[in-house]
């Protein structure tokens, strides 16, 4: 019976130290959650409009772009705090139709990279995905200004990758210092 | 002594098991044609976590181990469910395909804690080429 007993310890002990370097990321985020108040004046400022979201996707995007994970975890997360209070009573039925959709992937994105700190390439993973949401997003309501989606295709072994900017200017999320000229305007999105 | 009757009693609480008996329409393999290659490495190193049918292994209904495969299975699915495949938005597959790829190209996924274990399900160099190329087809087909 003592044998039975310290084999089951045994596989248990070794099952649950197995899976900690799961949950260890999961404590970071925790960790992130307190330093939030300090970064208050990150989110506090945005307007819950579409406007908004995009500026919140802006900060995203620049933090990454400077390789820093910590600050796109705020940026993430005011994106994500934006995303909920977003007002939505204005929309028309074909608007709403096309935010239900796209603010879901945006919630899942924003929620993803919000949780990976210290893992930037995953978080880059998630901003690709968001590239999209917001290039539609672009498409179905007018920012007031026009963005533009800029390009580089040599990202993911040539898969290529895009995301929108308020200016021309090339500054790459995807790759930060390493290559952060990848990119070209590859066209300006305007509503009129 | 204390701690046997502590391992022996946790052992009558067991975590509600995650099976099913059919395949729904919403499965992966209802909307999609999966090849049979792919159909087979998922169901070997993925569809314990991330479908409606897991296999136990005996080992399993050990405590606390059961528990933590629970957590695992239950966090899994939120990701990614294989069963409930068909109900995601068009945009939400394309993400999962996406994704999908990502992880097992980085090798985040199986996670290491269960190939530990489940040495069968180990990705070998061509599983995850054959992996990737599908996932990749399948996200540019959703476009
Ligand atoms: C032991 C259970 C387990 C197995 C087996 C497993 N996963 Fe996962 N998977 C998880 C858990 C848990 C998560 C949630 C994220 C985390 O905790 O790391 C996850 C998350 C994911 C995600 C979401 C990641 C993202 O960025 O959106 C994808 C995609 C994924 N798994 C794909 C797979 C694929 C493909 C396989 C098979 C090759 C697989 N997983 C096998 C447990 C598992």
């Amino acid at each position: 019976m003592k044998y039975v007993i310290s084999t089951v310890l045994g596989i248990a002990v070794f099952i649950l130290s197995a899976c900690n370097g799961n949950s260890e990321k999961k404590n970071s985020s925790a960790e992130t959650h307190t330093d939030t108040t300090a970064h208050a004046n990150h989110t506090a400022s945005t307007e819950p409009t579409i406007p908004g979201l995009f500026g919140q996707y802006g900060k995203l995007v620049s933090a990454l772009s400077s390789d820093d994970d910590k600050e796109a975890v705020f940026a993430a997360q005011g994106l994500v705090k934006t995303l909920y209070s977003l007002d939505t009573t204005r929309f028309s039925a074909e608007q709403l139709k096309a935010y239900k959709d796209i603010s879901a992937s945006i919630e899942e994105n924003g929620v993803h990279i919000a949780a990976n700190l210290g893992n930037i390439h995953h978080q880059r993973e998630h901003l690709v995905m968001l590239g999209e949401d917001f290039y539609d997003l672009a498409k179905s309501f007018d920012l007031g200004k026009p963005v533009y989606k800029i390009a580089c295709p040599k990202f993911n072994d040539g898969k290529g990758a895009f995301w929108l900017s308020e200016t021309k200017e090339i500054k790459n999320p995807y790759y930060g210092a390493k290559m952060q000229g990848c990119g070209s305007v590859t066209e300006t999105i305007a509503k009129n | 002594m204390g701690l046997a009757v502590i391992l022996i009693g946790i052992q009558f609480f067991q975590p509600l098991r995650n099976q099913a008996d059919e395949v729904p329409a919403t499965h992966i393999e209802s909307v999609y044609a999966v090849p049979q290659n792919v159909k087979a490495i998922l169901v070997q190193s993925c569809y314990d976590c991330h479908s409606n049918n897991t296999r136990y292994p005996w080992y399993s209904r050990i405590q606390p181990g059961a528990w933590y495969m629970a957590e695992h299975i239950k966090k899994g699915k939120e990701e990614l469910n294989f069963s409930e495949f068909g109900e995601y938005s068009a945009r939400r597959q394309r993400n999962k395909f996406r994704a999908m790829a990502g992880q097992v190209k980085d090798g985040e996924m199986p996670l290491s804690s269960y190939t530990l274990i489940h040495r069968n399900a180990v990705l070998s160099p061509e599983d995850k080429q054959d992996l990737i190329a599908w996932f990749g087809i399948m996200e540019d087909s959703i476009k």
